[in-house]
């Protein structure tokens, strides 16, 4: 992607390894792309930092602030010294303009935010909390790229906090669906991992759920 | 080459659910209506027509997902198949096709991103104030000056009046000095469960150094009074306060509201609005007696409680107001600033504007 020097001389900065970028939590207003370097997405839970994901030269984060001014969802550190592009909301349509290719990326990682947020929204609009549970595997097996309609083990490896998180209940709840669903033999707790025996059951179960919360709904 | 194909009335482009979704359309000709099951169950089906000249299957193409909808024909149509490939060049080509889609698929995220919000939130309300100061805390006790020293920063650069303010003020002098060693501020306590629907929350105030000295409140609640929640009726003493307003009997008003004020919990969605308007003109009765650093206090209180508050814009005017009578008119131009740039543009927004250029004037 060719950038010109005078987006770099008029947008430019450069942070320091370790420097924060921006924090969670914090009001922001701007995005970033990243020229040079590489950053890490972490959150802080509990009494440890947790790295989410890291990214490098030709990716863009922060991109939420364009649509509203919502508290960041997650800290931004630089791990090498970093050379970014900074944006607000009243300068991006021009940096849109000049750089196509960016305003295409941006359409893909909107498509994709799109869908994770209707999976999510799925998810936390069915009623009890084993039901939850079971599509969040879904979801997760999703993103695998695994087939879920088929009779396949698969082996997740997905914390308790972010489970709880990604069903809007608390630990306590998460745990106890999870005991559940090992007393009835349809997962394993191995270390980190939850190992599902058979996916497409978790499947059958959330699909027959929705249907008949539907057809309640009509009636 | 794009290809076009046609379709008979009644035929299907393609179903919700279907995976594979490589292909992106352009409707040439015709009608086609695209209905999506909801996702909310108590909701009806979703029902877009597809006007000519308009894409349809983009998102599920470039996000790599299964077909969100059915794509029905109601009319002959002609449609223009497109790979991702041929659909990219496309949009290359043409800045304003790309800017409105970005622009239709921003507007969507917002949306399901606020139902989603407003659902997780529902149980457990978080302040990113105080959230954005443990942050801080975390980093001092991680030995990290220079991350600690940057959130302590951004906490007192956005919440100026905010509850840790001083704490934070503190925390950033010592981590200045290189010391480290700061005793970390006791555990909020959170109250587990707020009612259900209500934007409620309470903090072991006692807890907090900074928090007292906080807005410069002469005033300080008497214990006890947080926990006698029930059996006040908020929407009578509400209208009781209005009435000795009305009679400029501004003290007596100020006492009524104040018992709202030290309210945490509320029965239901309607008390816990009336508790807000109550603080709203809580301060403006200080506003009235002349006391325009408690008002101050009062409104940001109102807005740190009741976070999606409708009155914010007019707590934000307010706090602008209080400023001004303490000649400090560039914290009130910040404030006035704070409303003219949320939207959307209501008569307040017009109004902080001319303040706003008043009170430059004055500067």
């Amino acid at each position: 992607m060719i950038l010109g020097d005078n987006l770099f001389e008029k947008f430019g900065k450069v942070f320091k390894p370790g420097e924060i970028i921006f924090c969670e939590y914090e009001i922001g207003n701007t995005f970033y792309f990243i020229l040079n370097g590489i950053v890490r997405i972490t959150k802080i839970v509990g009494d440890t930092e947790k790295t989410l994901d890291t990214m490098g030269s030709g990716d863009i984060f922060g991109e939420m602030a364009i649509l509203e001014q919502q508290p960041r969802s997650a800290t931004v550190i630089a791990q090498t010294e970093v050379k970014a592009l900074e944006f607000n909301r009243e300068n991006f349509e021009m940096l849109l303009q000049s750089n196509l290719q960016m305003a295409l990326k941006l359409l893909k990682i909107f498509c994709k935010r799109i869908y994770d947020a209707k999976r999510q929204l799925m998810i936390i609009t069915l009623d009890e909390s084993d039901y939850r549970v079971a599509d969040a595997f879904l979801l997760v097996a999703e993103k695998k790229g695994v087939h879920t309609d088929e009779r396949v083990s698969v082996e997740l490896k997905v914390p308790l906090d972010e489970l709880a998180n990604m069903c809007a209940i608390s630990m306590d709840e998460t745990k106890k669906a999870l005991t559940n669903f090992v007393r009835f033999n349809k997962i394993e707790l191995i270390g980190e991992s939850i190992k599902i025996n058979n996916i497409s059951e978790f499947l059958r179960m959330v699909t027959n759920k929705r249907k008949v919360a539907k057809h309640q709904a009509r009636i | 080459m794009p290809i076009a194909r046609n379709y008979k009335p009644g035929s299907i482009v393609y179903f919700e659910g279907d995976k594979n979704s490589e292909e992106i359309y352009i409707l040439q000709n015709g009608k086609i209506v695209l209905v999506s099951s909801p996702i909310i169950q108590t909701e009806l089906e979703v029902k877009e027509t597809i006007t000519n000249g308009e894409f349809f299957g983009v998102k599920s193409a470039l996000g790599r997902y299964p077909r969100e909808e059915t794509a029905q024909v109601i009319t002959p149509c002609v449609v223009l198949v497109l790979t991702q490939d041929e659909f990219e060049q496309m949009v290359l080509k043409n800045f304003r096709v790309l800017l409105k889609m970005l622009k239709v698929f921003s507007n969507q995220l917002r949306r399901i991103g606020k139902t989603v919000r407003d659902i997780m939130h529902k149980g457990e309300p978080k302040m990113p104030s105080t959230e954005l100061f443990y942050i801080g805390e975390y980093y001092v006790k991680q030995g990290k000056a220079d991350q600690a020293k940057y959130v302590y920063e951004k906490y007192l650069s956005s919440y100026p009046d905010g509850q840790f303010a001083d704490t934070a003020k503190q925390r950033l002098d010592a981590v200045e000095r290189g010391d480290l060693r700061v005793e970390p501020v006791p555990s909020l306590k959170k109250e587990a469960a707020a009612p259900a629907g209500g934007d409620v929350m309470s903090f072991d105030q006692g807890a907090v150094p900074g928090l007292q000295a906080a807005g410069g409140a002469e005033e300080k609640k008497p214990d006890g009074v947080r926990s006698a929640t029930e059996g006040i009726d908020v929407t009578k003493k509400y209208y009781e306060g209005l009435s000795l307003f009305s009679q400029e009997k501004f003290q007596e008003a100020i006492d009524i509201y104040q018992s709202i004020a030290a309210m945490t919990k509320f029965k239901d969605e309607t008390t816990a609005k009336f508790a807000e308007k109550a603080l709203f003109e809580l301060g403006r009765c200080q506003m009235k007696l002349n006391k325009p650093l408690e008002a101050i206090e009062t409104f940001s209180n109102l807005i740190k409680k009741f976070q999606r508050t409708d009155l914010l814009k007019d707590a934000l005017f307010a706090i602008g107001e209080a400023y001004e009578k303490l000649n400090k008119y560039d914290k009130a131009i910040n404030f006035y600033q704070k409303v003219v740039n949320t939207p959307p543009k209501e008569s307040i927004n017009t109004k902080a504007k001319k303040a706003l250029e008043e009170a430059q004037k004055k500067l």
